[in-house]
């Protein structure tokens, strides 16, 4: 049975054993891992061994609760929505944990762009952006207008994607290769490469 | 710096971009907001980081160390040790860890065992029917010898997925705090059971379960709370022998053991036979002497 198909069986059968034992099998360690990775990029603590599997739980609750509401709201019909579905539950639920604690301060989903920026781009040393020196770049972006980056890239119908990928690059941290990866921004890790080049030659003109 | 750029995304959307499963017109719009306004592209970023497929040495080891916390909540055997370095290595090996299937075997055990429970209150019954986890006396539980662990180390049971059970079986908050209680997890069981205390004619039962949650939370500044709401029950119904029993062991907790003594006697009056009743002259002869 394919990932999405589980998903929405589970939400029609939330007492069939089989059905459940096989979700399981297939998706706890995916939601042990965006419990863990939200707990750490929302900085809530270090040690998370004790509450990684009690959030599991209220990730299991909320997918169950309501006669299964949320399950049967799944509309995905690749590996990845299923992924994607799991991952916004799990940060949904250390969001309500974060509240809980008393320790979201901002009450958003946000990651500190200290984090971005520095924790990302000081500990890696990317091959892909040799010209430039980073965080003169960064600092740069902080104030460029990105809609004129937007207007004077010659590939007109992917400008905006093009403008973000260099946003994700520069100011969020990310490698060409990891852009890549996500389908939605249907590239290889060469077309990335190729777009960072020519916007960065663009900003630096 | 964000700038003018409408409405916000929903998560759903950054993932569906991510995924590039979006109608062509709502993902240049979206991409239009994402280019304007940081909050989303940081959001946008956090997903790709928490979706990303490798997994680093360091998050290796945690998982692993989260699996065997989960095993040993659940009662399962720990998963074979192994190499963390791909996505596909993690399922598997935290497939195996599923003893997960505990936890849906729990629900069977519930489900099968003896007659199926048809409402949260019955799972919460049984529960307490199989092992008593604190000294002190939750509204309708039978004596059982206390048992020095947590309740969610029973084996064959996996609070986990009966927590889903009794969420689909519509557990209401009492329900629900009295689920989290006796596994001793105070942090989830005193919101739920305030909220029923505060409820319209909520019942001596309610106002004892809160007590025992204040009573055995091991936070001293919620003492005091305990000895009020076994109060509150006693004024609900008099004859609450549990609330009456709570009572008796709130004052021994407090050191008025002159209360003690009278709250015991107290007790034995309401409950002169069960084995309850036993307990309570063995701790009144204990403070006597």
């Amino acid at each position: 049975m394919s990932a999405p198909d589980l998903v929405r069986e589970c939400g029609e059968k939330l007492t069939d054993r089989d059905l459940w034992r096989h979700f399981q099998e297939r998706f706890q360690g995916l939601i042990f891992m965006y419990v863990m990775r939200t707990l750490h990029l929302r900085h809530i603590q270090d040690d998370v061994t004790d509450v990684v599997p009690d959030l599991t739980q209220d990730v299991y609750v909320r997918l169950v609760q309501h006669d299964g509401r949320v399950l049967r709201s799944f509309k995905g019909t690749t590996e990845f929505s299923v992924r994607a579905f799991l991952a916004r539950i799990s940060a949904s639920v250390v969001q309500d944990y974060q509240r809980h604690i008393g320790s979201d301060k901002r009450g958003a989903q946000v990651i500190p762009i200290d984090y971005a920026t520095a924790g990302e781009l000081n500990r890696r040393k990317p091959v892909d952006r040799p010209e430039v020196d980073s965080d003169q770049l960064s600092s740069i972006l902080s104030w460029i207008d990105m809609e004129r980056v937007v207007e004077g890239d010659s590939d007109r119908k992917n400008a905006r994607r093009n403008a973000l990928i260099f946003q994700l690059h520069y100011i969020n941290g990310f490698e060409a290769a990891e852009i890549a990866r996500f389908p939605g921004f249907d590239l290889s890790k060469s077309g990335v490469q190729a777009i960072l080049a020519r916007l960065r030659k663009r900003i630096q003109e | 710096m964000s700038r003018h750029h409408g409405q916000c995304l929903a998560d759903e959307t950054l993932t569906e971009y991510l995924e590039g499963s979006l109608d062509p017109a709502i993902k240049a719009a979206s991409e239009v907001h994402l280019i304007g306004c940081d909050e989303c592209r940081n959001r946008l970023a956090f997903f790709m980081r928490v979706l990303r497929e490798d997994v680093s040495s360091e998050e290796a080891a945690v998982l692993e160390a989260v699996a065997a916390q989960w095993h040993q909540k659940t009662g399962e055997k720990a998963a074979p040790k192994g190499g963390w370095r791909s996505p596909r290595s993690i399922v598997a090996i935290v497939a195996v860890a599923a003893g997960l299937v505990i936890g849906l075997t729990s629900i069977w055990i519930v489900r099968e065992r003896l007659v199926e429970p048809k409402t949260a209150g019955e799972v919460v019954q049984l529960l307490l029917g199989q092992s008593r986890p604190f000294e002190s006396r939750m509204s309708g539980q039978p004596h059982r010898p206390i048992v020095r662990t947590r309740g969610s180390d029973d084996a064959g049971v996996s609070y986990p997925l009966l927590a889903g059970e009794m969420t689909r079986l519509s557990a209401n908050s009492h329900e629900m705090g009295r689920f989290y209680l006796l596994q001793k997890d105070f942090r989830r069981a005193l919101p739920y059971l305030e909220i029923a205390e505060r409820e319209v004619g909520a019942s001596a039962a309610v106002h004892n379960d809160l007590g025992v949650a204040y009573f055995e939370d091991g936070d001293g500044s919620l003492l005091a709370k305990a000895g009020e709401e076994f109060q509150h029950a006693l004024q609900h119904d008099q004859a609450f022998a549990a609330a009456a029993f709570n009572l008796a062991l709130f004052y021994e907790r407090t050191n008025a053991i002159a209360q003690a003594q009278s709250q015991w006697k107290r007790f034995l009056e309401l409950d002169s036979k069960s084995e309850w009743a036993t307990e309570a002259r063995g701790r009144l002869q204990g403070l006597n002497h």
